[in-house]
Formats: C-alpha cells, structure tokens, sequence
C-alpha cells in the first residue's frame, strides 16, 4: 500500500458509497472535511509551535524554558491559551466597534488561507491552483488589512504607528518576496505549488538558486514582522504596536496568527526551494514525502527562530534602504541573468544548467557585496561629519551581504 | 479539486467522445468510488507519481474549494474569540478604559497625521505589484518559446527596474 | 435556483450594498474598507467563473495595493474636518439623471446583444494562464501591448515620484 491518504480517502469513500450516498455529495462531504481538517491541524499546529520557539529561544539563551505544565512544558501553551480565554474581554469605548472586532479575524483568514494551497505530500493537498503562487501573494494581502485596520480602529497613537510602519514594511517586502518566487515559477514553467514540486526532481531550486531563496527568507521574515523585522510591535518603541488596544484571546488570535505564519514561511521555504515532499523514496511511498515535507518546513522554522534569537531590531531607514536599495535590484538583475542563462542552455543537461545557475547566483551575490562594501567605505570616509546611527547603516547592511555569500 | 485513485501504471485513458466514466470500473478491487474522469485528461492536468494517479474532479471547481475553506476559515478565530466573550469576566470601569500609552494620560486626537513618504513607498510597491501580476504569466510560458521571448520579458522587467533607479536617484527613497 | 446562481445574487448584492456604503458613509476609512470589500466580492465573481488569473490580479493588485494606497491617503488627511461637510452639491439631480441614462443605456446594449440565455462556451483544455504568457510574447498577439505597459508602469513611477516629490519638499517647508 504505502500511501496512507490514498487508502484513508479510499476506505471513507467505500464507506460513504456504501451507506447510498449520491457521489455528488459524497464530495461535498470530502471537500469540507479535508478543508475542516486543514484548518483545524494548522491551528492545532500553533500549540505545538509556540511550545517550540520558547524552548528553542531558551536553549539559545542558556535558560531552560517552560518546563513546569506537562512533560517538558509541552502543555504550557494550552495553559496560556486557557488563561487567554478567561481574560476580561475588552473593548475600548472610543474605538471603531466593527472594523476593531474584523481585525482579528482577517489576520487568522490571511494566514490559514495560505494553507488551502500547500501540497503537504505528493497525494495531500487542499486544492491544486494553477495560480497558486499568485494567490500566496494574494492572500498575503489580508494579513495586511487586518493590521491596518487593528492599527486604526483602537483610536491609539501607538497603534497607528504600528499600522503606518505596518504598511511601510509589508507593503515593501513583498516586491522582493514576489520576485524571488517568479524563480521557482520561471524553472518550473508553472505557477501550480504542486507542479513546482513536481519540476523539483533530481534538483532542487534552492540548490540552482540559493540567492532567490535567501531573498525569499529574508523578505518572508520581513512579511512575518518577526525579529529583526519586528518594527511594527517594537515593545521598546510603541509599546506592542497595532494590537496595544487588545487584550485576552483577541490579542491571542493575533499572536496565533504570527507564529502560524512563520511556520507557513518554513513551509513556503521548503516547497519554493527546498523540494517540498521529495526525497529518497518519497514518489513511492508519499506518506514518507509528507514526513520530509514536515522536517523541511521545521527546518525552515528553526532558522527562523535561531535569526529572531540572534539578531537586534534594525531601524525604519535601515529597514526601508534594505528592501529598495539592495533586494530589489538584486533580484530584478538576477532574474533577468537567470532567465537568459536557462533560455539558452534549455537543450543542454541538467547538470550544466543547474551549475551555469548556480554560477549567475555566485557572480550577482558576488556584486552586490562588492558594491555594498564599497559604500560602506565611501559612507565611512564621509560619516564624521554625521549622527553615528546614519554611518553605521551600510555595516549593517554589509553584514547580511556576508550571510548571502555564506549560504551560497 | 483533486480525487486521489490507486490505478494500474499502464493505464491508458481512452480520450475519444468526452465519455464520463465512473471510477470504479478501472479501480482492480472493484470498490466504488465517486467521482469522474474528465474528458480532457492529459499530462498536463494529472501526475504520475508511481502507482497513483491524481485526476481533476469536475464537480468542485478549484475555486468552489477555496471558498469553502475560507467559509469555514471564518468560524477559526470567531469560535475562540466567542468562547472568550463568554467565559471571561466583563468589568468595565472609567481608568481601564482609557487608551493605553504607559499610563501617561493621553493628549490631543489620536489621528494625528503622518509624512507623506509612507505615501511614495506604497506609489512604488503599486507598481512593482502591477508589474509582478504581468511578469508571473510569462514566467510560466517564456520556455515554450524562443529566446526573444525570454527577451521581451527581461526588457520589460529592465525598464521597470530603470523606473527604480530613477526614484533611488531623485532621493525619493531616502527615509525623512 | 441552481446553488451558483444564489452565490451570484449573494455576492452580487454584497458587492453593491458595500459600493453604496462606500459612497455614502461619512467616515472616510470605514468608507476606504467598504470598498475593499465591494472589490473581494468582485474577486468572488471572478472566482465563480473560474478566471483563476483576475481573481488574484484582483486582489492582489486591488486589495493589495491600490486599495491600501486609498486607506492610507485617507489616515494621511485630517479626518475629523471631513465629517461635517456635505456629501452632495446642488448638481446632484442632473448627475443622478446622467447616470441612470448611462446605466439604462448599457443595460439596453447588452439587452440587444443577446448573450443572457446562452451557455458560455467551454474552456480550452489547454491551461489558460499558459496560453495568456504565450500571447503576451507572441508578436502576432500582445508583444506591443506588454511592452507599451512596462513603459507605461514606469511612467507612472516617474510621475508619482514627481508629485510626491513636491509634497515632500512642501512639508518640510512648511
């Protein structure tokens, strides 16, 4: 047998044809449970996560973590969530009553929705779009508006200006984000997930372009709003951001949201570049794929936590300069080398493709560090004058130049 | 929609009339299955993965499953959110409904306005949005066709990317 | 009525009662986020016809990016001497007498055109984003047009920055 969806899917469905069900609603009743399902389990999912960062981020710290509720603490989170529930529900008078309760919900929609399209494994997925790179992208919007509309309606300076920055940082990040997955999209010659996994046999992108998925994660972790991105709720700054006005399993859903997120980029990470459920054996056996899909993602995720651990929050100029002035043009000149150098070699064998690839990633990643160091010896000769924030800008930026050519 | 089928490896699906058939028939072990076989079946709408085949279901359309999910998506933070209405106590009094801002009494209107440069960076990500929606299609297709093609759409991304330098260099992405 | 026609009709007037809530309500941000609502339910209709590409061009570009361009103009204005203006001038009885002949006029076009009670013809086989990126590079087809955009995309770049620009200068003078 060897495939556990297959036979599951196969069983209910000689069950439901047994009991004289018409096949019509037979596959209503699948459709809506295998959406319940996804839903369900990547909020489920979010329990386990939240559990995971703490104890990963303590390690990372030298202190031990949650410990004390269940085996290793690893009932701490229901415990919190528990608490979350039975918390004063809170409304603020002088908010906006409607678009302050939709907030919530539309930054939950905007994340579990990106589920509906991950192939979890050759056999499992929500559905198969054929624009379903662009509908990553789409989706991604809803996050957007619900922080947007958090910011505004708490009738809070605070929140605005998470909001404002909100805008500012997403809204560019995702330029860069939605240029590195036309890399996938153009290798593979589709925008469905399922088929960018499928081209993944024997190479996988992020071996051929391992600057479009550092780009990928980078920007990704911006989208996120996570460390060192995590302008929008800097505690130290504006006090928590767009969600300072909400409190109790309101403000809980917004926290869902975000670890659910960064595991969503794991996960994104490893069907973009990483090969999704592949690896040895998987086409055979795909429940095998589904468990190197899950190690991928999770690999995904603790690179993730380990950045959030590590690096300090970056300034809003910094962040800004970062995105226009070093991704973006990083990428428009590495997809127009990629494009041609795989246009030109079609007929040639995948190794000499995938190598000249690799080549081009080397060279652009090889200029822009060059370049950035560069005006980060130009900025150095002119910054006496200057604060000492705005001089040590370009190191800063320099310095994830060097991780660029570190992971090449 | 996809329905998932355990079929022979060398099945060959008769694609003559645009006949439906009904899956059981070529299922060996005769259990039934709901569901169809589109006329129109072809490499490019199925994967062979080993034994399994996956083939497209006519009755849900793909998007009748994204609305489903996000119907369903809806009910995930209001039932926690519903729960917590419920359970949580309600005591509502004058200093704890004031705006938070460290507890420093809070002064003016809390729309205040903002620069203007928030204002350019959305201008410029409005652009490259439009430009990405126009370039994703050609991703997908540039292979089928000669390298004028591949061309084409690197010149397009080129003149979107001079628009870029032309802003860096007018300063306009300077934060201020 | 067919479960696609009741989806329509609720979709439909979603779509039209947030249009109209968007014109007439007098908080100009719960206006900006009734509009995006009336743009989802528009993605919603595309979805039912299964136009894959304009449902997440829709959303993507309209929710995404112009729409979030609107909200935030409107936080960037002075909201609070909005609300007590007036929402019409003394024209609007002739320009509500121009629309409704604008609208009757197009629902006669389309009347006489005849396509309520025919069936939509089938889709082609072929994976129709595939076949828009063969068009958009093909000579024959959209070649000029796809390129007249990019130029017309950085024109507009151009533009903004100018305006923009201005603005700018103007604030810090000020």
């Amino acid at each position: 047998m060897g495939d556990l969806f297959t036979t599951v899917s196969n069983w209910l469905n000689g069950i439901l044809a047994e009991a004289g069900i018409p096949p019509e609603a037979a596959e209503w009743i699948f459709a809506v449970g295998r959406a319940f399902l996804l839903g369900v389990s990547g909020l489920l999912l979010v329990v386990f996560l939240i559990w995971f960062e703490r104890k990963v981020v303590a390690r990372m710290q030298d202190r031990i973590g949650p410990n004390r509720v269940g085996p290793y603490g690893l009932f701490q989170t229901l415990a919190d969530m528990l608490k979350l529930v039975l918390k004063e529900d809170m409304v603020p008078p002088q908010a906006d009553k409607i678009l302050f309760h939709l907030a919530p919900v539309l930054a939950v929609i905007g994340v579990v929705g990106l589920w509906a399209v991950i192939p979890l494994a050759a056999t499992a997925y929500g559905v198969d779009l054929n624009v379903g790179v662009l509908y990553l992208a789409a989706t991604g919007t809803l996050g957007t508006l619900g922080i947007l509309m958090a910011g505004w309606s708490s009738r809070n300076k605070f929140a605005l200006l998470g909001a404002f920055r909100t805008v500012a940082q997403l809204v560019s990040y995702s330029v860069p984000a939605m240029l590195a997955m036309l890399v996938p999209v153009m290798l593979s010659g589709t925008m469905s997930l399922a088929g960018i996994v499928a081209a993944q046999d024997g190479f996988w992108f992020g071996v051929a372009a391992p600057l479009a998925a550092l780009v990928f994660l980078i920007a990704s972790l911006a989208e996120v709003a996570r460390a060192p991105f995590e302008l929008l709720e800097a505690e130290s700054e504006i006090v928590a951001g767009f969600h300072v006005e909400y409190s109790g399993i309101r403000f809980g859903m917004f926290f869902a949201a975000e670890f659910l997120h960064a595991f969503t980029i794991g996960a994104l990470l490893a069907v973009l570049f990483l090969g999704g459920w592949r690896g040895p054996g998987a086409a055979e056996f795909p429940t095998l794929g589904a468990l190197y899909f899950a190690a991928k993602s999770f690999a995904g995720y603790f690179l993730l936590v380990w950045v959030r651990a590590t690096l300090p929050r970056i300034r809003i100029d910094q962040m800004l300069d970062f995105c226009w002035k070093v991704l973006t043009p990083a990428m428009i000149v590495l997809i127009g080398a990629l494009v041609l150098v795989n246009r030109a070699l079609a007929g040639t064998s995948m190794w000499v493709r995938n190598g000249a690839l690799l080549g081009v990633n080397v060279l652009v990643a090889a200029g822009v560090i060059s370049l950035l160091s560069r005006s980060q010896s130009q900025s150095h000769a002119g910054a006496h004058g200057r604060a000492p924030g705005k001089g040590a800008q370009p190191c800063a930026l320099a310095g994830m130049g060097d991780e660029a050519e570190a992971a090449s | 929609m996809f329905h998932v089928l355990r079929i022979p490896r060398d099945l060959k699906v008769p694609r003559d009339d645009g006949r439906i058939f009904l899956l059981y028939r070529l299922s060996p072990d005769r259990i039934p299955r709901c569901g169809v076989i589109p006329f129109d079946f072809s490499p490019h709408n199925c994967y062979h993965t080993g034994h399994f085949l996956l083939e497209k279901s006519i009755m849900i359309s793909d998007w009748g499953f994204i609305g489903i999910f996000f119907f369903l998506a809806i009910f995930f933070p209001i039932v926690p959110i519903l729960t917590g209405v419920l359970l949580g106590p309600h005591k509502p009094g004058a200093v704890k409904n004031e705006t938070y801002e460290c507890g420093i009494r809070t002064r003016g209107p809390a729309r205040i306005q903002f620069r203007a440069s928030y204002y350019l960076y959305a201008l410029v990500f409005l652009i490259f949005d439009i430009e990405a929606v126009f370039l994703f299609p050609w991703a997908v297709a540039h292979g089928q066709f000669p390298l004028y093609a591949a061309v084409e759409g690197v010149l397009f991304l080129f003149l979107i990317g001079a628009g870029l330098a032309y802003v860096w260099r007018k300063g306009s992405l300077s934060w201020r | 009525m067919t479960l696609e026609q009741i989806l329509f009709l609720v979709f439909a007037l979603i779509g039209l009662g947030l249009a109209l809530a968007s014109v007439t309500m007098r908080n100009l941000v719960r206006s900006a986020f009734a509009l995006i609502g009336c743009l989802f339910a528009v993605a919603a209709l595309f979805a039912m016809l299964d136009a894959s590409l304009f449902v997440v061009a829709q959303v993507a570009v309209y929710v995404g990016a112009i729409a979030t361009l609107i909200v935030l103009v409107v936080m960037l204005t002075r909201l609070e001497q909005q609300e007590r203006i007036p929402q019409t001038h003394r024209y609007w009885p002739a320009a509500a007498l121009l629309a409704a002949v604008i609208v009757a006029g197009v629902a006669w076009g389309l009347w006489q055109y005849g396509f309520f009670d025919q069936t939509p013809p089938a889709l082609p086989a072929a994976d129709p984003i595939v076949e828009l990126g063969r068009a958009l590079v093909d000579p024959e087809k959209f070649l000029i047009p796809f390129e007249a955009v990019s130029v017309l995309l950085l024109s507009a770049l151009i533009g903004a920055v100018l305006v923009a620009g201005g603005a700018n200068k103007k604030e810090r003078t000020e």
